[in-house]
């Protein structure tokens, strides 16, 4: 992930409108894509990231620079979209979830790989599917995806392996199934 | 670098490749229209203030490298020096930390870093001497950062990618404070990992010194063992490599291995030590007719003796301070921005800000107003970091009777603190616990 540059983060803390607006133009792509996984639904997905990119503003004068940027946007917006999930007090049947992804597999020849992926990766519990898209699809390092997370390195290792083993084994099973058909 | 010295790959590449390709939404129609409204509003009710935080003082690596040039032995004022393969003992390489701290005036050169993610990367001409004056300039031509340590100014031209790449922003930020916790002057993006390396340096006696050559000049190659970071232990090494100029007595470069691969270099080109800056290098003037972005932290320099009257209480100065450590700048704000690892403590009110220096070393000793806040460790460790403090209890002075907290770190720097009855107390710099302490009891009403 490439940081916003120095100039432009001192200017938006300043309160520097244009700065700030480059800020959110710099991280929104790959904070839409997470915040998008994560509530399933675009309108969710908005007003998650509207909280986050207010509170960014709220807090930016107090960014101590330490943590880079971006991992302290995405913490933001993570704790945003969990605050979400809450507010909507939405239970994710994980059941449902998965009945979505089995499906996903046996109507192989109708779907892309890119849908049975995306039904797997909901099918993924919250926790995990953010450590995923964070480190793999995000280029974070364990470190950083952990300051996002609230958690240990280790942690997100754990959850990495997990994730990657149900989504690599539900396109395993696709491409099986491709084949056999 | 060796392109075979990568670091093992923690990422899923070919799953991250997929799961860039899913599909995202843009944005609802009204969604960026609703973020400006609410923007505004938040600009209506927010008192907004400069506030760049700099990860770590330019001073501080500074100060860390002179340190590290004591502990092998930098050949001046009569000091000891290692003249074979052998390893620095701890009363030796104190000695020398004693005696290169006090006689450093002034550095300059070309720092130039590589390292396995883009980001670390770059070249910086620096410079900066025993006042606390400093220049940066780069990475990219034609930026350069000032900062004048007797006005408490930066002034800065700087390029910004997002804003136009080829456009130079002119910025001069007034009213900095000293130094931490509260927002002190620039410093580099790289020297973080410069000064923690030479702490990491200094916690370890060296398992070998080697006499060796670098850049055709006879150099120490110190190899120090390393615990790796806990949290990042993919990018964070087990063994530096020190190599020390011996006519300078700088570390020039600093090689991070881990597992025996290369993560990371450091190294200094075209250093020179004590040579006599300029005024003007530590000055920098706008174009006629720039628009220049002012920004003020609120930081007064005032006399020791008019700080009572401008923040309402009698300041708390150490009675002791090391030897050679001299009281160089007295700051006071009313409000500053707040302290703390994600600037979670309550708003610092009425802060006092007491910088000693003693060549480029430097350490502050900071008070602000406890009011009923919940504080936390204003000096602690950056996000990511966890901080094991001691309990310090405080037996003489105006915080006999508290209880300090004290932490010693690679991440930051060592440090005290302390909640009085009104005050929260800082002492910080590169010192060790017990001078810390000394310090910290020694603390009297003036």
């Amino acid at each position: 992930m490439e940081e916003l540059d120095q100039v432009t983060l001192a200017r938006a803390r300043r309160g520097d409108d244009a700065a700030f607006a480059a800020l959110v133009h710099h991280y929104d792509q790959g904070l839409r894509a997470l915040a998008y996984r994560l509530l399933g639904d675009r309108a969710r997905m908005d007003d998650a990231l509207q909280e986050a990119y207010v509170h960014a503003y709220r807090a930016l004068p107090r960014f101590r620079g330490d943590s880079s940027l971006g991992t302290w946007l995405y913490r933001i917006a993570y704790n945003a979209c969990l605050d979400e999930l809450k507010r909507t007090r939405e239970v994710v049947d994980l059941e449902s979830v998965r009945d979505r992804a089995h499906a996903a597999g046996d109507e192989i020849d109708a779907l892309s790989l890119r849908q049975t992926l995306a039904a797997a990766l909901d099918a993924l519990p919250t926790e995990d599917r953010a450590a995923v898209l964070l480190v793999d699809a995000n280029g974070f390092d364990y470190r950083s995806a952990g300051e996002v997370l609230g958690i240990p390195e280790g942690t997100v290792a754990s959850r990495l392996n997990r994730a990657r083993a149900a989504l690599r084994q539900t396109l395993q099973d696709e491409r099986k199934g491709a084949s056999n058909r | 670098m060796n392109e075979n010295d990568t670091v093992e790959p923690v990422r899923d590449e070919w799953l991250g490749e997929l799961l860039r390709e899913l599909d995202v939404p843009t944005h609802g129609p009204a969604f960026h229209t609703d973020l400006r409204r609410r923007l505004a509003d938040e600009r209506r009710t927010t008192r907004r203030r400069g506030a760049t935080r700099w990860a770590v003082r330019l001073a501080v690596a500074a100060a860390a490298a002179a340190v590290a040039v004591a502990v092998v032995g930098l050949p001046r004022g009569g000091s000891p020096s290692l003249t074979g393969p052998q390893a620095a003992s701890a009363a030796l390489v104190k000695a020398h930390i004693r005696t290169a701290l006090t006689t450093l005036q002034s550095l300059s050169g070309t720092l130039v870093a590589r390292g396995p993610r883009e980001t670390d990367g770059g070249r910086w001409r620096f410079a900066l001497d025993a006042a606390g004056d400093l220049r940066l300039e780069g990475p990219k031509p034609g930026d350069v950062e000032t900062y004048d340590a007797a006005t408490g100014v930066v002034r800065s031209a700087q390029h910004s990618t997002s804003l136009g790449a080829d456009t130079l922003f002119y910025a001069e930020r007034s009213g900095v404070a000293p130094g931490p916790p509260d927002q002190g002057p620039p410093s580099w993006v790289l020297p973080e990992q410069y000064g923690a390396f030479l702490r990491a340096a200094l916690a370890d006696t060296p398992s070998s010194v080697q006499q060796t050559t670098y850049a055709g000049r006879p150099a120490w190659l110190l190899d120090v063992a390393t615990t790796p970071n806990t949290i990042v232990p993919e990018l964070s090494g087990d063994h530096l490599a020190i190599t020390v100029d011996r006519a300078t007595g700088m570390p020039v470069r600093i090689v991070e291995r881990k597992n025996g691969a290369v993560l990371r270099e450091l190294r200094i080109d075209d250093l020179v030590v004590d040579a006599k800056l300029p005024a003007s290098t530590f000055a920098l003037a706008f174009p006629a007719g720039a628009e220049v972005m002012h920004s003020d932290d609120g930081f007064e320099r005032v006399p020791l003796d008019q700080v009572a009257a401008a923040v309402g209480y009698r300041p708390l100065v150490p009675g002791w301070v090391p030897e050679g450590y001299r009281l160089a700048e007295v700051a006071v704000a009313h409000e500053a921005t707040p302290t703390g690892k994600e600037g979670d403590n309550p708003p610092s009110r009425m802060v006092v800000s007491l910088s000693y220096r003693r060549g480029v070393d430097q350490f502050l000793v900071t008070t602000r107003l406890r009011d009923d806040g919940n504080w936390r460790d204003p000096l602690a460790s950056p996000e990511g970091y966890t901080d094991t403090p001691n309990p310090t209890a405080l037996t003489a002075g105006a915080l006999a009777g508290a209880q300090a907290q004290t932490v010693v770190s690679a991440h930051a720097e060592p440090h005290l603190w302390a909640t009085g009855d009104a005050l929260v107390v800082t002492v910080g710099g590169d010192l060790d616990r017990s001078t810390l302490a000394r310090i910290a009891n020694s603390l009297g009403r003036r």
